[in-house]
């Protein structure tokens, strides 16, 4: 080895006096650095790990390819074999030396996590403006920060105050000029100069701490959000908000922030030391972190708003407060995290013996909530996992007039922070192509299986909400649109699914029809459904520790435990450096049990997945329910990979599971390391389900909103088969479903595994039909057949070949010989739906025709628009070739016109992400 | 002159790299108005460098530039900035009441590498922050792979030891 410290840097040196890269001679011990290097990759050729080498954790996945190994000359990668061999020599003398091969991966894991959540710094107003003249002018070294700055900056600030005035800004924000970092408390939290910038972000902000324009959580005014655009950064001074505290219970002080508009609680810090609290406010963001306590707000004054607006609202938290009503009956245990405009939830939440709790719901028009700001009961813990300053503090001190300035969405030298993903897995991106009608009778169906995962919308949240855009491999377009919930008409006679089918022309292809196929299933009360046995599989290995993991994990299944009945059962499996049973099972009457249990779990150590997923059926086998509903829920940010050797066997033990009744949830959490791919390959083969819960509004929605579906499937291995008419469809394609295509044949073969539909549950399938007529779109690649002769223009013609066409009646088949029957000419299209019923028995089928009356878009429902715009939105972030030159802006007026009610307001919040979207990809 | 095409390259690079050229930066000269000059010069010369030489090598490109220029600014203007805490430095500035908790937390590791030596510091970063291999970690510090190699085997060792004792220690407490 050699001591090139001292070395000056010329031009890449070559290879010769780098050429031994690494020792020669056996591997003796662990403690070889080659050994290291094997772990982590970098000996080429697949590591102990599952992981593939890194070069993804700050860079693109088309970044990586600048960093190809192709630098590597003949004799590098000479050397780099040698070590490798000798590395494998040494460990298979050595088996139990994987052992270490995994914990330095898994280390190396942490080490990614750890240095990705770190805040991004950000360059200054003064040098990016530096590079920006640089760049046009093509040359020479403009000034950097100096005085000359001053006149524009005050000459954009005076512009920029009458602006504000005529937008109705409160939203303004003035930097000062200076530099430097203020040391008192107020000061710096609110920056001065250029360091709001940094230290917004240097709050560990996990979030965009600027320019972002979107509204978490529910029912927010999403206009005066977006009009909020266009403001520079470039004025004099910085305002800092007006802060007061507020005893929110014996022992806690909460804090708010108040201006003319209104007030937010944005901190609470417990007063006492002792571990012993009574019960207190627990106040959390909409991303699940708490807020933080005591980030340098002054204890000591209790400033008193001025305006009326500020001061009604406090008085309403005081009211929400006051010992009277604090002691009332429990609420509904999860806060419901929709707020009337302005409001503030607090709901309370029992669990042990005594003291204070909240329990209304208080609304005040100046009571600000910064999105989703919730309130819930409970034990305020004295180790508080928050960052100091997190989205939802940021959003409401914003909504009162105080924050960082934004940029407008398409200022290219927007700042702010841009976390980046590492180790993260995506399967490949397929689209769909069209498919021509001919002859041959297969090519007029459509055969899939259905899918409630809805991993991918929240994900792709996820990466919006961090001013990024979502790698194309994660978006599938299903379960974007399946994300939110449709007003289909719920089955009759006895059935657990019903259908319904609709078409108005497509938006994105004039001419094109676009049919909407909507499956609902039978919602059942919760006094009706079946017990459920519940075995959570939890993560807690040491990368679970931020904030937006293990913490929000618990929160998650807090929220679950209250919408379980007594006499369900829940135990607690973990696994880390070992396998736990945390709790056996026990039944939801022994709340408080289960909630302590909870609350003990803390995350540390290296991964062990596999013993802990034999622990979690063991449980669930004995704790099983005959007639009942029994399930492991896996939570985890990703990493279960690491420790698992046989990747046969898990699916292996997971798909008999589930067969045996015992079916698979799969919850994931947190950025960095989430494999997307194997999470969703898991909930397919464990006949459950794959959530990405991004935030305790996601977990809300999973877990309680939606917890008889998520809970109790009332089908089985559900699938559909549409065929379409010849003599009226020359083409179609399927929106989405990639990765749940079946061969035609597999529609009635029962052996052939699909998704299940729970209670309650409605998806959508979409489709683009080319009717007979049209000219089919020559030029592009789309077309499966060519054309040769058979044209599929000709009615009669196709209707003989395709003995599959619209067959009257239940019956359905490829291949069935026969001329179309005349009623069915006109159709459009049949959906074959097929499904096994949950409690056993021979499969069931049901048709149900389709014929199309011709609407145009805007006379079509609100839900085929609504589900229109989401599919165009899905499709231009995969870079679709078949959306056309459509503009997400005009997809995101299409969304917010077929609104409709949106009660949770869910659908108000994708308006907002597409227009990020769109200023993402303006630059 | 760069063209339209090439300009937007340079700020899509610009946005790509900014913040872990600016870690990286402030890493090397520990003070942060300095890391910002660092960074600037970098892409300064990003704008005046063949795009067609650079390209298919940018990222170990870029982190040459920035170390080299980094080397350059300690040297005429001296080695320390105002403060030896690195997290500081890089932007973690939290309050002095919430610093502790904030370390408490996930920031641990972050901690102990701030507290390697600064070599290893170094590379080690650049391994699982920026993502680059041995090679590229070698080419952009001038150091053999070799060296690199150890220097991120002894770097893991010590945090491994180091974290273990904090986990200990932690459990000791019954934390």
């Amino acid at each position: 080895m050699t001591n090139d410290n001292d070395r000056n840097t010329t031009a890449q040196a070559g290879d010769a006096s780098r050429s031994q890269a690494y020792p020669r001679g056996p591997v003796t011990s662990a403690d070889d650095p080659r050994v290291t290097a094997y772990a982590l990759g970098e000996l080429g050729g697949g590591s102990a790990s599952e992981l593939s080498p890194d070069g993804a954790s700050e860079l693109s996945a088309g970044a990586a390819g600048e960093l190809s190994s192709g630098e590597l000359s003949a004799a590098a990668q000479t050397d780099q074999t040698e070590a490798r061999l000798a590395v494998e020599t040494w460990l298979a003398a050595h088996p139990e030396a994987r052992d270490e091969l995994a914990a330095l991966s898994e280390l190396g894991n942490m080490l990614r996590d750890e240095l990705a959540a770190e805040p991004a710094p950000a360059l200054d107003v003064e040098r990016r403006a530096a590079l920006e003249q640089a760049l046009n002018a093509g040359a020479g070294r403009p000034a950097r920060r100096s005085q000359a700055w001053r006149p524009w900056i005050s000459a954009a600030a005076v512009l920029l105050l009458a602006l504000s005035v005529v937008l109705q800004q409160a939203g303004v924000f003035e930097r000062a000029g200076g530099g430097g970092s203020g040391s008192d408390g107020l000061g710096s939290a609110y920056g001065d100069g250029r360091d709001a910038d940094d230290a917004s972000v240097a709050r560990g902000d996990g979030y965009a701490a600027e320019a972002s324009s979107l509204a978490l959580g529910a029912g927010r005014d999403t206009g005066s959000m977006s009009s909020r655009a266009a403001i520079s950064v470039d004025a004099p001074e910085a305002a800092q908000p007006q802060v007061g505290s507020i005893r929110l219970s014996e022992s806690d002080v909460g804090f708010y922030a108040f201006s003319e508009q209104g007030l937010a609680l944005i901190g609470a810090e417990t007063e006492t030391e002792s571990e012993s609290l009574d019960e207190a406010i627990r106040l959390f963001q909409a991303d699940g972190s708490k807020l933080p306590r005591n980030a340098g707000y002054p204890r000591a004054e209790a400033s008193e708003p001025q305006s009326d607006v500020a001061e009604s609202a406090l008085e309403a938290v005081r009211d929400t407060l006051s010992p009277g009503r604090a002691k009332g009956t429990p609420a509904a245990p999860s806060a419901a995290p929709a707020p009337e405009e302005g409001g503030v939830l607090m709901g309370g939440q029992g669990g042990g013996g005594g003291g204070t709790r909240i329990d209304s719901v208080s609304s005040s028009p100046g009571l600000r909530t910064g999105p989703g700001l919730l309130a819930l009961g409970g034990k305020l813990r004295k180790r508080a996992a928050a960052p100091t300053r997190s989205h939802g503090q940021t959003e409401a001190l914003r909504s009162l007039g105080y924050g960082a300035a934004e940029r407008d969405a398409d200022d290219r030298l927007d700042s702010g922070y841009r976390p980046v993903r590492s180790g993260e897995s995506y399967a490949d991106v397929r689209e769909n192509p069209f498919v021509r009608i001919t002859g041959d009778g297969h090519s007029a169906l459509s055969t899939f299986g259905l899918d409630v995962d809805t991993a991918s919308y929240s994900n792709v949240r996820r990466f919006l909400h961090r001013r990024q855009l979502p790698p194309p491999e994660s978006v599938r377009l299903e379960e974007l649109i399946n994300a939110f919930s449709y007003d289909d008409p719920a089955p009759t006679d006895g059935d657990p699914l019903g259908v319904s089918v609709e078409a108005a022309e497509c938006p994105w292809a004039p001419g094109h029809r676009l049919v909407r196929i909507g499956i609902k299933g039978r919602e059942i009360p919760a006094s009706q459904r079946p017990p459920s046995n519940l075995v959570l599989l939890l993560d807690v290995s040491g990368s679970m520790k931020s904030a937006d993991k293990l913490p929000l994990l618990v929160q998650s299944m807090e929220l679950l435990l209250g919408s379980l009945r007594d006499d369900d059962r829940m135990a607690i499996v973990t696994y880390a450096s070992g396998t736990k049973l945390v709790l056996p099972s026990t039944p939801v009457s022994e709340r408080d049990t289960i909630v302590s249990a909870l609350r003990s779990l803390h995350a540390d150590g290296s991964t062990h997945a596999s013993a802990g997923i034999e622990l979690a059926y063991k449980v669930a086998t004995e704790a099983f329910f005959d007639e009942g509903n029994n399930r492991v829920l896996l939570a985890t940010d990703g990493d279960f990979n690491v420790g698992i050797t046989d990747h046969g066997g898990l699916h292996d033990l997971i798909t008999s599971k589930a067969q045996g009744g015992i079916f698979l949830t799969v919850l994931g959490f947190g950025t960095g390391n989430l494999k997307d791919d194997t999470a969703e390959l898991l909930a397919n083969k464990g006949n459950g389900n794959y959530a990405y819960i991004d935030g305790l509004d996601e977990a809300h929605r999973v877990l309680v909103r939606e917890v008889q579906g998520t809970l109790h499937t009332i089908a089985k291995d559900v699938k559909l088969q549409v065929e379409f008419n010849p003599a009226t469809v020359q083409a179609w394609r399927q929106l989405g479903y990639e990765n749940r295509a079946l061969a035609a044949t597999d529609f009635r073969d029962d052996k052939k595994d699909a998704g299940e539909v729970g209670a309650g549950h409605s998806l959508t399938a979409l489709y683009e039909v080319i009717p007979v007529g049209l000219e089919l779109p020559g030029g592009t690649a789309d077309l499966r057949y060519q054309a040769d002769g058979a044209d599929g223009a000709d009615g009669a013609d196709g209707a003989d070949g395709a003995g599959a066409a619209g067959a009257a009646g239940a019956e359905s088949g490829a291949g069935g010989a026969g001329r179309v029957p005349h009623a069915a000419l006109s159709e459009l299209l049949n959906v074959n739906l097929r499904w096994m019923p949950a409690s056993g028995g021979a499969a069931r089928e049901r048709a149900f025709p389709f014929e199309d009356p011709g609407r145009g878009f805007a006379e079509a429902s609100t839900d085929l628009r609504f589900s229109a715009a989401v599919a165009a939105f899905g499709m231009t972030l995969r870079h679709s070739q078949h959306v056309g030159d459509i503009d997400l802006l005009a997809v995101a007026d299409l969304a917010d016109a077929a609104k409709g009610d949106d009660p949770d307001g869910r659908r108000a919040e994708f308006v907002t992400l597409a227009r990020t979207a769109r200023g993402l990809l303006q630059r | 002159m760069p063209t339209a095409e090439d300009q937007s390259w340079i700020r899509d690079a610009i946005a790509r790299y900014e913040g872990p050229l600016l870690r990286y930066a402030a890493g090397l000269t520990r003070d942060r108005e300095r890391a910002r000059d660092v960074v600037q010069d970098t892409f300064m010369r990003l704008c005046r460098a063949e795009r067609a030489a650079v390209e298919r090598r940018l990222a170990p490109w870029l982190y040459t530039v920035c170390r080299n220029r980094a080397i350059d600014v300690c040297r005429k203007e001296g080695r320390m900035g105002s403060t030896t805490d690195e997290a500081a430095v890089i932007g973690h500035e939290a309050e002095p009441a919430a610093a502790v908790e904030a370390r408490e937390t996930h920031s641990r590791a972050l901690d102990l590498i701030g507290r390697l030596p600064d070599k290893q510091r170094e590379v080690i970063r650049l391994k699982f922050q920026s993502g680059l291999t041995y090679a590229q970690i070698a080419e952009v510090t001038s150091l053999s792979v070799s060296h690199v190699g150890v220097l991120i085997h002894h770097g893991m060792k010590t945090l491994r030891g180091r974290m273990g004792a904090l986990a200990s220690d932690a459990r000791g407490t019954g934390s």
